[in-house]
């Protein structure tokens, strides 16, 4: 008898156990972190979504020795007889102003993301996505990437992406996601959902 | 050919001197001019960056290395960083935050101005802080403007005017005069002899002005579609260089 109600007890105590763990679970499972956005709660519309590519490719330094066209036209600096004129996302004019009649671009800096430049002496302090790069200019004909500081200038929101992070046109667009081996590279027209606007 | 060595001395000294004014020139920063809405700039030795929540400061003395040296975490929506003296003006979407860099690798909070949420680079002189609001999504609610500070106290910026102007974005002080980008509506030149009731001189239109740096008696302008060149030998009155838009 009393070894019955021994065992009665015991099963008794297991399947509270099994309640509790099974509420622990539940309670884990609503704890789990959620996406950033519900997607289900919004509608599909057409607008832009970021294509990624992987950030070695796009974190380095090209040199044109030629005038390029501007893109999209950016932040201005200027510096003895040179004025430098980034193009958002893509690089930096370098502009012959020796004579201001007659200024003129004449070379180009590719670097992905770019927004950002000063200059101290010789050197040019610039980003390349998130990236602080540190370029040579004593020889305006070829310059040099001499340092690379990774992730220095983390600008990021998803609601209100930096000019790099941004769609080029306004709309709705797929908020861009961080991650730590690649970057938004373009952005293409597509179904998504209504969160991120650009006006 | 005593005084002939004494002048050979002489002029080798001056040469010497000259050549080392020129070399501690450029070791001491020969840092460039940035506009208003830079985000990068360069003081003496320090690099100060500020991306959307921190102010970094690098130590760039050397010219192929930046050590980072301290990184201040400043409030959200940080837009744009000014350089005047021993202070940085942060603009930020919600305010202006004055930071000295007496002791430039450790910057301290000295003054605020807070204001209702917009976009707004700052200039600013010993006594006077200009600022412009825009009141366009996505920075906020607040109106369009002309924000005027009395910054003599550095440590309570006072607002003494404020004037409502269409899509003010960046700005330059040059002496008693001050140009503002308007975008669509161009660029506006005030006479601010009297900050507290700033006199509109003149304005140019037919461009999408964005940004402008005054440098070396030309006006270099960032317009939507590139870059424009004023003399301004006579300021109030920029006459057309050169545009290079294409």
């Amino acid at each position: 008898m009393q070894r019955k109600s021994y065992l009665a007890t015991l099963i008794c105590k297991l399947t509270a156990m099994r309640i509790i763990y099974f509420l622990l679970a539940v309670m884990l499972v609503s704890c789990w972190p959620k996406k950033p956005y519900p997607e289900q709660n919004y509608k599909k519309v057409y607008g832009w979504k970021p294509v990624y590519g992987a950030d070695t490719a796009y974190k380095k330094l090209t040199y044109m020795a030629t005038a390029m066209p501007m893109g999209n036209a950016g932040k201005i600096y200027v510096k003895g007889n040179t004025i430098y004129q980034n193009d958002i996302g893509k690089g930096i004019h370098i502009i012959d102003n020796s004579n201001p009649s007659q200024a003129r671009r004449v070379s180009f800096i590719g670097l992905p993301g770019n927004t950002e430049m000063a200059v101290r002496g010789n050197t040019m302090y610039a980003n390349n996505y998130n990236d602080l790069v540190l370029i040579d200019i004593s020889n305006a004909s070829a310059p040099v990437e001499i340092k690379r500081l990774a992730n220095m200038f983390a600008s990021y929101n998803a609601q209100k992406p930096y000019l790099w992070q941004a769609p080029p046109d306004s709309g709705y667009y797929e908020c861009p996601r961080l991650y730590n081996d690649s970057v938004v590279v373009r952005w293409v027209r597509d179904s998504v959902y209504q969160i991120c606007y650009k006006n | 050919m005593k005084s002939f060595l004494i002048i050979a001395a002489i002029l080798l000294i001056a040469s010497c001197t000259k050549e080392s004014d020129s070399n501690s020139n450029a070791a001491s920063g020969g840092a460039g001019k940035g506009g208003s809405l830079a985000r990068f700039t360069v003081v003496n030795n320090n690099l100060y960056l500020v991306d959307d929540y921190t102010l970094k400061v690098f130590d760039v003395s050397n010219a192929s290395n930046a050590v980072l040296r301290n990184t201040v975490t400043l409030r959200f929506g940080v837009e744009t960083i000014y350089p005047y003296k021993d202070k940085l003006f942060i603009g930020s979407r919600d305010g202006m935050y004055i930071y000295s860099i007496a002791n430039p690798d450790a910057p301290v909070l000295v003054g605020e101005a807070r204001h209702t949420r917009s976009c707004d680079p700052v200039v600013a002189n010993d006594s006077i802080a200009f600022v412009t609001l825009r009141g366009n999504q996505p920075c906020g609610p607040a109106e369009d403007g002309l924000y005027i500070y009395n910054i003599k106290n550095v440590l309570t910026p006072a607002l003494i005017h404020k004037k409502p102007i269409p899509t003010p974005h960046g700005l330059a002080l040059q002496d008693s005069l001050l140009y503002v980008c308007q975008k669509n509506n161009g660029l506006g030149i005030y006479n601010i002899s009297n900050p507290a009731a700033p006199v509109l001189r003149k304005q140019i239109s037919n461009k999408v002005f964005e940004d402008v740096i005054v440098y070396d008696g030309i006006l270099i302008c960032y317009i939507s579609t590139g870059l424009a060149l004023y003399n301004i030998a006579m300021p109030a009155n920029p006459v057309l260089l050169r545009l290079i838009d294409n």
